[in-house]
Order: structure tokens, then C-alpha cells, then sequence
């Protein structure tokens, strides 16, 4: 090695480090004009301060063509006026710094939605980008808004899943999918343990979500259309009290095997009548497709919602109903409780929408051949 | 970057760090010596390769070496990579290169071997490098699609203008936002929570309602109720609720606002295991943690008034026709929350005897699965009516539209098999269609043919036929035939 070369080199190492300092000061002053925690900032590498950037600042184009089309409602009551119980709002009065007390009440009435909503919101582009992810994402999923907002959701979602999420992701394309609204179904990673810990993204679990929105179309370019969802786990709750709802049990192909006595006051089955006979007997036939929909969503990701449908009142009419379904592992038989063996079955609880419709009209046999054996 | 901190390192030979032990400090010398070598021989092109994934392990060292290599510079408080962080962890390969690193790091202190496992880590880093660079160089190229100040150049930029770019756009982008998230307060959010709140409630479909158990007083609404009931939020806005719901449902919602059961006999159904389980606090949140959950459908009036607001998105055209309004079916999903009473005396009429003010908050989500909800908006014209047979040919379903057209009663038909009706000439080709429909998963036209009516003349019909295969099962349970007039 002769001097020359080895003053070269110190040369370009010494450019090359200058270079990256460089590069290193405005990645910091990128990372320092995103809204982010410090503690999170701290943490970031480049490629995700590229990526929330560039989700950043998509949200902000959508933003703001939404607010070019939205007519501001000027005579709005805020939530804090009504409510001044939040801590947000206690001191902060109207006439000083306005837009401040504005934002601690849109903080209020957004944390009371995010959290009696049970679920998160998520804002995906056409190709599947998860443009905005709301913060309490980590408490369903395990990984936070930052780790995740910029990614694909197709990295995430179940592979079987795939090809309803694409379609539902067909914004604007004619056809079946063309209705602005979206409600599907599906199953994403989540790295939460049984005890609420998160895990590491390769022992992910997968989640089932119940996901509505609506596709925000626009016609700028530069902002693109994306479709506005909120997700929730699907957790199968009522109040028992409710008069109005009836649990049920069902084998995998949705034979009831159990039906709690509030079906009796509702529809007019005894439990016992029930047992053995399939749901699709007491459904409208024009609702079949949707109870199929509903039992296929079943045996693959083992939770579903209905969606609405007509269960036939005995005795002639039919009721709105919706159910919320959840496919329960078989449970052995142990040897402290041996009776305690299930095997794998369908739960659902029964929500009645709507009064007794057309009562006189008895359209199935089911719904008539008690009578007449009675 | 690391390897300007080591060259930097070695160059100055380690002041010793006042926070290490010198052991750790000459292990991490000698290292970045080592690192020094290797970089001579991999070659300066590879430099910028080490980035971020290379961390070294011993953070004063590196501070110290930060501070030696640019002291007029400003510390950086940037790019690091840590072993479980955010990448590492979405992004295998970065783990992969990661996990090298460590052994690497690791064979350092091995002494003579070294040299020859690194020649053995050499090639795969050499790819993971490559990838890293790949992604960050589609991630600049991304950022430079979104940037207008780089949108009229056509040539490529290099990587430092458009991140200088991109710092502009986001500085100017932030003079015309709220600037928010300088707040001291509370913690910055990606969005402003005003925007947020508008994402939500468009999301949603919906609208927030806070209701007082005791008399059901709307305490508070969110403004894109009038988008959902075309009420506005003041109209609304301290009324009774029970006068804006449904006449049969005021019974299901005084139930779930009976405020007795404040604290649960509320049970969940754990999906995972069946069995029915208390359930816990439902928030974590001390300001939300109070009550019971509560899960209904009910239907609420929605005005009929035009220009009530400027929306004019077609309302759903599944509303129901009842006096002056019309209905929607809500589902409302929430909590019962409890609130001292002192701090509803800001509204001036709250009873001072109460101690806390049960209401139920919750969200209202117009039902999305609408388009049936009108009998008149079934799919069916006046001269089609659908039949379930069960594979026999039994009639275990008709709706009642086919009265009109062949003259019996549902309950008439229920019961017989549908071959009793059919003319005996197109006997032969119905059966054969019978047996077709049972061995395919299509729909099946059948021809034209004639069926017996309560009067004994015959209607021409033309009949789609599908059996239903049982999901589960893999059974067929029974046919359903969508009947047509001919005329």
C-alpha cells in the first residue's frame, strides 16, 4: 500500500462519513416533524421514519379533500359542553384558546367513540396500505400504530383471506363490490398472548375482526381513494337481562343442540321442538345465501355476524333477526368432570330486529307442523 | 454509520468512557479495531452497507465515538437499531442480518478463526445488504412520488434532496395544519383528534349518543346524526329518547337502560373456550371503567323533512313508512357509565340529591344490512314467487306471493310434493331436471311447463332450480326453485 492510496482512502471515508452524517441530520429532522412520542422516535429505524412519513403524509391529502368537499356544520355542539366530566375539559372555557379546549373535546368524544366503539379504525389504500392505523390498534393487535401504519395489510391478514380483502379493496371498479359500504370477516395476526402480553410477531396468533366502512372515493390523484373501516374483535356478549335476544347452540352444520327458553317468548318454539332441526328450516328462503355466507365464514375463521335475516315465527309471520356466531372448540372430558365433553360446535346469540311481520301467512312447513301435531 | 463511529474509534483510541468498566471498553476497542480491518478488505463500497442494522454493542463506546468523529455537528438522536424493534421484527431479513450481526460480534473474540467465519458471513450479508438498500431505495422512490416538489423533475433524485424535500413539505404542511402535537399535554397522535373524529363517525356509519338512564334524556349526540336520522344534534339534544324510537322497541331500550344492573349479571360467552365467563372491567380506562356492556338492535325515527341538512347522499331506501317518519334499524353497542353528579350542575339540571348520574353511552351504527328490510323491496316481481322443496319434491316453503299466482294459500301447498301439480306431459323433463339439480351445484333453468292452480287451470311457468349443499356437512338439505309466470 503506497501513502498515496491510503490518503485516498482517508479521503473518501472521511466524505463518506460526512455524507452520512449528513443523511443521519435530516432523517432526524424528518423524524422530529412527526407527531410521534419521543420515546417512540427514539426507536425508529429509517426505513419505518420513511414509512410513517409517507403514510403521514397520505392521511394528510386525504384529509384535506375531505374537508374541501365536507360542509362544516357551524352550529355543532361539542361533546365537552354536554359533558364536562373529562378531565380533557375541566378548566379549559371557551373564550380562551378556543382551538385548544375544540381539540381536548374532539380528544374526548374520539376516546369515548374509540373505546365504547371496542375496535380500531383503519384507513387502507387501494393496494392494501394501511394508511392510518387509530392508536389503540395495540390493544387488539398487540403491535402499536407505528409499527404497523405503512405496511400492507396483506403482510398481516390471513392467506386465505386474501382474496376478499382484494375484492373488497376493488373500490371502484363496477360490479357487486361497487356499494360504498363493506362489511366482511377476517382473520390478522395478533401478537397478544392469552394474558394480554405481546409476543413476537412470528408466534402471532390469528385474530378474527369484524371489519364495516365505507369506501372514500376522490378524485384527486395525488390523495387516491381508500376505505374507511373500523375493525372489532367479535366478542360474543349480551346482557342477560335483554329480553330481545336468545342464545344457541348448534352443531357444525347448524342443527340446534340447545336454545335457550327466551326463543319461546320470541319465536315460539319450545327448546325442545327445536333440537335436531336445522336454522335453514326456520329461515326465509330468500335468506338462505346469507345464513350460507354467515355458517361458510364459520367453519373457516370460526366467527361470524349475519348479517340480517327472517327467522319464521311459529305459527305463521317472521321476524328481522341478526346473529352473532362463534365456533367453540371440543372440550374433553376430564376426569374431575367427566361429563364436561363438547364436541365442536356453533354458539349464537340471536338479536330480534323487528315485530312479528305478517302473521297470518305461514310460508314453511316447520313453522306449521307442531300445530297441527299439537 | 456505526462504521464512522469505529473508524472515528480507532483513530482516537478510546478515551476511556467514564461510564464503562475498562474491560467492556477494550473489548469494544478491539472490536471496532477489528471491524476497521474487515472494512479495508470488504472496501469502502460496502461502507454505507453497515447502517443501521450494525449497532455496536456498547453504546458509550459509540457515543463517544459520535462525539469524537463530529463535534460541530448536532446529535443525532436517530436512526438505531435495536434487537426487537419495530423492523426487526415486521421484516425478517433485517432480523436475519441482525441476528449475523450478533454472531458476528460474538466471533469477534475468538481470535484467529474469525477471519475465516467472516468470509463465511460475508456473501449472505453481502444479499441482505443489498436488500436493505433495495427497500430503502423503493421507499425513496415512494416518497418522491408523493413530494411536489419533486413531481416536475424527471430525473431521479438522489436520496438526500428528496429527503430535504420531503422535510419542507412537511414543515409547510404543518403551518397550514393545527399544529397540534406541539401541545405539552397530551401525547401527540398522527392526527389531529378533529379529523380523527370525522374519520370515525364516517367510518362508522353512525353516531354517538350519550342517554340518561333515569329518563332517558339525549345528553349528548354527535353531529353526524343528521346525516344518519336527518334530525340535527340540537333538535335533538336533551329530548327524551324514547320519543325518537320506535313505539314497540321503547320497552327492549328502557330494559337496557334500567340502571339496577349497573354493575353486571351481564355475562360474556368466551369464543374460545364456550363457556360463559364473568366479564371483567370493560375498559381499562378508570374514566369509562364503571359499567355493564350493552348490546341491542332498535329502530329510530328519521325525518322525513328535506333540507334538514345539506346531505344528499340518497337515503337508504329501506326505511319504513310509519305516520309522518320513517324507521331505521340501529345497533347500538356501549357502556353504562356512572358521573358524579357535581359535574353535571354545569348544565344547571342535575338534582343535587344524586350522587352519580348513570347514562349509557354508546355508538349507533346504522344497520348495514338494509337492502331486505321493506317486504316490498324483495327481489321478487308479482308474477315470481319461491318455493324449498326438500329432495323429494316435498314443498316445505312458499312464500306469499305465489297465491297470486297459483291461487293457493302457502299452508295449502306446504306439505305436498310439487309433482302432484305438474302436467303430466312435462313430467318426464322436470324428474330428469329433479335428478340434475341434486347431483350439480348450479342453478338450473328448467323449461317452460305447466302447473295445476286452485282452479284447476294451468299456469305456464319457467322455474331456476339450485339444491343446497350444507357447508359443513357437504349434503344436500333442499332445493329452492324461483318460479316465474310465462306468459
Amino acid at each position: 500500500m503506497t501513502a498515496d492510496k491510503e490518503k485516498r482512502r482517508a479521503i473518501s471515508r472521511e466524505a463518506a462519513r460526512k455524507r452520512r452524517q449528513v443523511e443521519s441530520e435530516v432523517f432526524g429532522d424528518l423524524s422530529r416533524l412527526l407527531p410521534l412520542q419521543p420515546s417512540v422516535r427514539a426507536n425508529l429505524d429509517k426505513p419505518s421514519v420513511i414509512r410513517l412519513t409517507l403514510s403521514y403524509i397520505r392521511m394528510h391529502a386525504l384529509l384535506k379533500v375531505n374537508s374541501a368537499t365536507e360542509a362544516e356544520t357551524s352550529q355543532s355542539v361539542k361533546y365537552g359542553d354536554v359533558l364536562e366530566g373529562g378531565e380533557e375539559v375541566c378548566d379549559g372555557r371557551r373564550d380562551h384558546g378556543e382551538k385548544e379546549t375544540e381539540e381536548a373535546e374532539a380528544l374526548g368524544e374520539t376516546h369515548l367513540h374509540l373505546s365504547i366503539l371496542e375496535g380500531f379504525l383503519m384507513v387502507l389504500s387501494s393496494g392494501g396500505d394501511m394508511v392510518y392505523l387509530s392508536d389503540n390498534v395495540s390493544k387488539y393487535m398487540g403491535l402499536t400504530q407505528t409499527e404497523l401504519m405503512g405496511h400492507n395489510i396483506f403482510d398481516f391478514i390471513h392467506p386465505s383471506d386474501r382474496e376478499e380483502i382484494r375484492s373488497n379493496l376493488q373500490l371502484m371498479s363496477e360490479g357487486l363490490w361497487c356499494a360504498a359500504t363493506r362489511t366482511f370477516v377476517l382473520r390478522i395476526k395478533s401478537t397478544l398472548t392469552q394474558r394480554g402480553r405481546s409476543a413476537n410477531l412470528k408466534s402471532a396468533t390469528w385474530k378474527v375482526l369484524h371489519c364495516q366502512g365505507r369506501v372514500r372515493l376522490c378524485s384527486a390523484p395525488s390523495a387516491g381513494s381508500c376505505l374507511l373501516l373500523t375493525c372489532r374483535p367479535l366478542p360474543l356478549s349480551h346482557t342477560l337481562l335483554s329480553t330481545h335476544t336468545f342464545t344457541s347452540q348448534h352443531s357444525m352444520d347448524m342443527r340446534f343442540t340447545h336454545c335457550d327458553q327466551r326463543v319461546t317468548l320470541l319465536l315460539g318454539y319450545s327448546p325442545v321442538e327445536l333440537l335436531g332441526r336445522s336454522i335453514y328450516d326456520f329461515c326465509h328462503t330468500l335468506d338462505t345465501n346469507c345464513l350460507t355466507k354467515n355458517h361458510l365464514n364459520l367453519c373457516f375463521k370460526s366467527q361470524s355476524v349475519s348479517g340480517q335475516y327472517r327467522m319464521l315465527v311459529r305459527g305463521g309471520g317472521y321476524v328481522w333477526v341478526e346473529s352473532h356466531c362463534a365456533v367453540i372448540p371440543s372440550v374433553r372430558a376430564s376426569k374431575s368432570r367427566p361429563r364436561s365433553y363438547q364436541p365442536l360446535c356453533i354458539i349464537c346469540v340471536t338479536y330480534i330486529l323487528s315485530g312479528v311481520e305478517e302473521p297470518s301467512l305461514q310460508l314453511s312447513l316447520d313453522q306449521t307442523i307442531n300445530r297441527y301435531h299439537s | 454509520m456505526s462504521i464512522i463511529q469505529h473508524t472515528g474509534g480507532v483513530s482516537l483510541l478510546f478515551p476511556i468512557p467514564t461510564t464503562t468498566a475498562g474491560g467492556s471498553t477494550c473489548a469494544a476497542a478491539l472490536r471496532s479495531l477489528q471491524r476497521a480491518h474487515r472494512l479495508q478488505s470488504v472496501g469502502m463500497s460496502a461502507g454505507d452497507s453497515e447502517g443501521t442494522a450494525g449497532r455496536p454493542e456498547d453504546p458509550a463506546a459509540e457515543e463517544e465515538g459520535q462525539r469524537q468523529a463530529g463535534p460541530s455537528l448536532p446529535a443525532v438522536e436517530l436512526p438505531r437499531k435495536r434487537k426487537g424493534d419495530v423492523e426487526g421484527r415486521s421484516d425478517d431479513h433485517v432480523q436475519q442480518s441482525l441476528d449475523f450481526q450478533m454472531e458476528d460480534d460474538l466471533s469477534r473474540s475468538e481470535g484467529e478463526d474469525q477471519q475465516v467465519k467472516m468470509r463465511c458471513f460475508r456473501e449472505p450479508h453481502r444479499q441482505i445488504e443489498k436488500r436493505r438498500r433495495d427497500k430503502m431505495n423503493n421507499l425513496i422512490d415512494e416518497l418522491s412520488a408523493m413530494i411536489p416538489a419533486c413531481q416536475p423533475l424527471t430525473r431521479r433524485l438522489d436520496k438526500l434532496t428528496v429527503l430535504r424535500k420531503t422535510v419542507h413539505h412537511l414543515k409547510s404542511l404543518k403551518v397550514g395544519g393545527s399544529g397540534a402535537f406541539t401541545d405539552r399535554n397530551h401525547k401527540p397522535s398522527m392526527l389531529p383528534q378533529d379529523d380523527l373524529r370525522h374519520l370515525l363517525l364516517s367510518a362508522a356509519d353512525g353516531f354517538l349518543l350519550v342517554v340518561s338512564c333515569d329518563r332517558a334524556k339525549i345528553l349528548f349526540l354527535s353531529e353526524s346524526v343528521s346525516k344518519i336520522l336527518n334530525f340535527s344534534q340540537l333538535e335533538l339534544t336533551g329530548q327524551s329518547l324514547f320519543d325518537f324510537i320506535h313505539p314497540k322497541d321503547i320497552n327492549k331500550v328502557k330494559e337496557q337502560l334500567s340502571s339496577a344492573e349497573l354493575h353486571p349479571r351481564q355475562r360474556l360467552i368466551d369464543a374460545t373456550t364456550g363457556s360463559q365467563v364473568q366479564a371483567d372491567s370493560p375498559v381499562s380506562s378508570s374514566h369509562l371503567s364503571t359499567g355493564a356492556r350493552r348490546a341491542f338492535f332498535c329502530r329510530m325515527k328519521h325525518s322525513r323533512l328535506a333540507g334538514n341538512h345539506e346531505d344528499k347522499r340518497p337515503m337508504p331506501s329501506t326505511l319504513k313508512k310509519k305516520d309522518s317518519y320513517r324507521y331505521c334499524t340501529l345497533h347500538c353497542t356501549g357502556y353504562m357509565r356512572s358521573w358524579p353528579s357535581s359535574q353535571m350542575d354545569l348544565e344547571g339540571e342535575a338534582e343535587k340529591e344524586t350522587l352519580y348520574l348513570s347514562c349509557l353511552a354508546m355508538v349507533c351504527r346504522l344497520h348495514p344490512h338494509v337492502s331486505h328490510h321493506q317486504p316490498k323491496d324483495v327481489p321478487v316481481k308479482p308474477t315470481e314467487f319461491v318455493t324449498r322443496c326438500a329432495i323429494d319434491g316435498k314443498f316445505t316453503f312458499v312464500d306469499q306471493q305465489a297465491t297470486t299466482v297459483i291461487g293457493y294459500l302457502p299452508q295449502e301447498v306446504l306439505g305436498t310434493s310439487c309433482y302432484e301439480y305438474f302436467h303430466q306431459d312435462d313430467l318426464q323433463h322436470l324428474a330428469e331436471t329433479h335428478r340434475q339439480v341434486l347431483r350439480s351445484k348450479e342453478k338450473i333453468e328448467t323449461q317452460r311447463y305447466k302447473f295445476k292452480t286452485k282452479h284447476g287451470s294451468y299456469v305456464s311457468l319457467q322455474s331456476q332450480w339450485f339444491s343446497f349443499t350444507n357447508p359443513w356437512t357437504k349434503e344436500v338439505e333442499f332445493i329452492v326453485s324461483s318460479n316465474r309466470v310465462i306468459s
